[in-house]
C-alpha cells in the first residue's frame, strides 16, 4: 500500500516538475497562471489531497514525537489544499485603480471582467475612497535614485449605517481588513500619481490555509529535528 | 571596504576555504586546515559585516550579499553538526562549498549599490531567506555526499548515512523558507502561491526532496533514492541562480 502512495507521490512530482519545466522554457507572462490554473491542474492537487487522506487513515495510530509531527504535517497539508479550494471556488478577487480625491467614495466597483454569475461591478457593502497619497524616493545617499522607498495611501471608509468616514493608512504588505475583504496597496500612477491600484480580495478559506501552512512547518520540524535517532530511518 | 578589497578578501577567503577542505584531510595536516577554516570563516565574516553596515539592514537583497552570507552559513551549519549530529568528518565538504560560494562572488557586482523596495520591506524577509539558506546549504552538502558514494563504494553506507542525516535537518527549514514565503506573499500579494517561476522550481526542489525521505524509508525503492538528492540539488541551483535569467514574468524579479 505504502509503495503504491509513494508512487503516486512519485507521479504528481513528475506532472508538476514537468508543468515548471515547460512554463520555464516558454518564458512568457501569464503562461505560469493559464497552466496552472486549469481545471485538470486542479485534479491533480485534488488527488494530492486524497494521497494524503489515505496515508493517513491507513497508518495503524501510534504515539511519539515522530508521530504527532507526521499527522500535523500531513493534517496540514490536507487543510492548506482545502483553504485553496475553498478560495477556488468561492473566492472573488478585483483589481482597481482609485483615483486621490478628497470628496469621491465609492459602493460599487466595475470588474474587469465579469464574474461566473456575470455581473460585472461588485457592490462592496461599504463605502471606499483615496484621499491621498504620499511617496518617498532613495535619493543618492540612500541607495539608488529615482527608485521607491516608501508609499502610502491614506483610505476614506464609510461603513454602513455610519455617517462619519473612518480614515485609514494603507501600504505595501499590510492590507486593510473591511467586512470580509482585505484591500491591498498594490501600484499607483508613477507620472501623475493622481491614482492608486488596489485590489481587493475575499478569501474564506485563508484561515483554514494559514492554519495549514503551520501545521506542516511545526510538523516538520518535529518530525525532523525533534524525533529520537533513527526513527523514521526504518525500512 | 573599497571594492578592491573586498574582491581580495573574497579571493583570500576562498583560497583559505580550499585549503583548509584539503588540509583537513590528512591527520598530519588538519591543525594546519583547522587555522585555515578559522581564518577564511575571519574573512568571510568581515564580508558580511561590512555589507551589513554599508546596507543599514541584513545583508540578502542581491546575490553577491547572499552568497556571501550563504559561505558563511555553511560554517555555522558545519559547528552545529559537528557538535549536535557527530558530524565532523564531513567537515572536508563544509571547507570546499563556501569556497565555491567566494569564488562566485568575485564575478558579481561587488560594488553596486542595492535598495530595498517596499515590497522587502517586511518582517517575513528574514526568516524567508535564512530558511533557505540554512536548508539550501545542507543540501548542497548532501550532494556531495551522494555524489562520492557514488564512487567510494567502501564509504557508501557512510556517506548515505550522512546525506540521509543532512537531508532530515535540511528539509524543515526548506518547508519553513517555502511556506514563510507563502505566508508573506499573502500579505504582500494577496494571493498564497502565485505560480510564479521562482515558486515553482521552489516547490520542485521540495518535492524532490519529499520523494527522498519516502524512498528511503521502504527497502524495495530505496535504491533510487539518491537520485532524488541528486535531482533535488539540481533544482536548488535552478531556483537560486537560473529562475530569473529564463525570462517571463517574475514577482521574485530582485532575488
Amino acid at each position: 500500500m505504502r509503495k503504491v502512495l509513494y508512487l503516486i507521490l512519485l507521479v504528481l512530482s513528475a506532472v508538476m516538475t514537468v508543468l515548471t519545466v515547460i512554463t520555464s522554457v516558454l518564458g512568457t507572462a501569464g503562461t505560469e497562471q493559464s497552466v496552472f490554473h486549469s481545471t485538470w491542474v486542479v485534479f491533480v492537487f485534488a488527488a494530492f489531497v486524497l494521497i494524503q487522506l489515505v496515508c493517513l487513515f491507513t497508518l495503524k495510530p501510534r504515539f511519539s514525537v515522530y508521530y504527532a509531527g507526521f499527522y500535523l504535517l500531513h493534517i496540514g497539508l490536507v487543510l492548506t489544499l482545502v483553504g485553496c479550494f475553498v478560495y477556488y471556488l468561492v473566492g472573488d478577487v478585483v483589481n482597481v485603480s482609485i483615483p486621490v480625491d478628497r470628496t469621491a467614495v465609492y459602493s460599487e466597483i466595475l470588474r474587469e471582467e465579469p464574474d461566473s454569475s456575470g455581473n460585472t461591478t461588485l457592490k462592496l457593502g461599504f463605502g471606499l475612497g483615496v484621499t491621498d497619497f504620499k511617496v518617498e524616493k532613495y535619493t543618492e545617499e540612500t541607495g539608488v535614485t529615482g527608485t521607491d522607498k516608501h508609499y502610502e495611501a491614506t483610505l476614506q471608509i464609510l461603513a454602513n449605517g455610519k455617517r462619519v468616514p473612518e480614515t485609514v493608512s494603507l501600504t505595501v504588505n499590510h492590507p486593510h481588513h473591511q467586512n470580509g475583504w482585505k484591500i491591498y496597496l498594490m501600484n499607483y500612477d508613477s507620472v501623475t500619481q493622481s491614482s492608486v491600484q488596489l485590489m481587493l480580495k475575499k478569501d474564506p478559506g485563508e484561515y483554514v490555509t494559514l492554519t495549514g501552512l503551520w501545521f506542516i512547518i511545526i510538523g516538520t520540524f518535529v518530525m525532523c529535528l525533534l524525533r529520537r535517532k533513527g526513527a523514521g530511518d526504518t525500512v | 571596504m573599497s571594492t578592491s578589497v573586498v574582491l581580495i578578501t573574497a579571493i583570500v577567503s576562498a583560497v583559505l576555504y580550499g585549503a583548509a577542505a584539503v588540509l583537513r584531510r590528512f591527520a598530519v595536516t588538519k591543525r594546519i586546515g583547522l587555522i585555515c577554516w578559522i581564518a577564511a570563516v575571519a574573512g568571510n565574516t568581515v564580508m558580511v559585516g561590512n555589507n551589513w553596515v554599508i546596507n543599514g539592514y541584513v545583508p540578502f537583497v542581491s546575490m553577491y550579499q547572499v552568497l556571501t552570507f550563504l559561505s558563511l552559513t555553511f560554517c555555522l551549519m558545519y559547528l552545529y553538526v559537528r557538535y549536535m549530529h557527530d558530524g565532523g568528518w564531513m567537515d572536508t565538504y563544509f571547507c570546499l562549498l563556501p569556497a565555491v560560494c567566494l569564488i562566485g562572488v568575485c564575478f558579481m557586482g561587488i560594488g553596486t549599490k542595492w535598495h530595498f523596495p517596499p515590497a522587502l520591506q517586511s518582517a517575513w524577509f528574514v526568516p524567508h531567506v535564512l530558511m533557505y539558506m540554512i536548508g539550501y546549504t545542507l543540501c548542497a552538502v548532501a550532494f556531495l555526499l551522494t555524489v562520492m558514494s557514488l564512487f567510494r563504494k567502501q564509504d557508501a553506507a557512510k556517506l548515505d548515512r550522512g546525506t540521509y542525516q543532512l537531508v532530515t535537518l535540511a528539509f524543515p527549514f526548506m518547508t519553513a523558507g517555502m511556506l514563510f514565503g507563502a505566508i508573506w506573499a499573502n500579505e504582500v500579494w494577496g494571493a498564497f502561491w502565485s505560480f510564479d517561476a521562482k515558486e515553482n522550481w521552489a516547490l520542485v526542489t521540495w518535492l524532490m526532496y519529499t520523494l527522498y525521505l519516502h524512498f528511503r524509508r521502504h527497502s524495495s525503492l530505496r535504491k533510487w533514492s539518491k537520485l532524488f538528492v541528486i535531482l533535488g540539488f539540481l533544482c536548488v541551483v535552478v531556483t537560486m541562480f537560473f529562475v530569473n535569467m529564463m525570462g517571463g514574468s517574475s514577482q521574485h524579479a530582485y532575488s
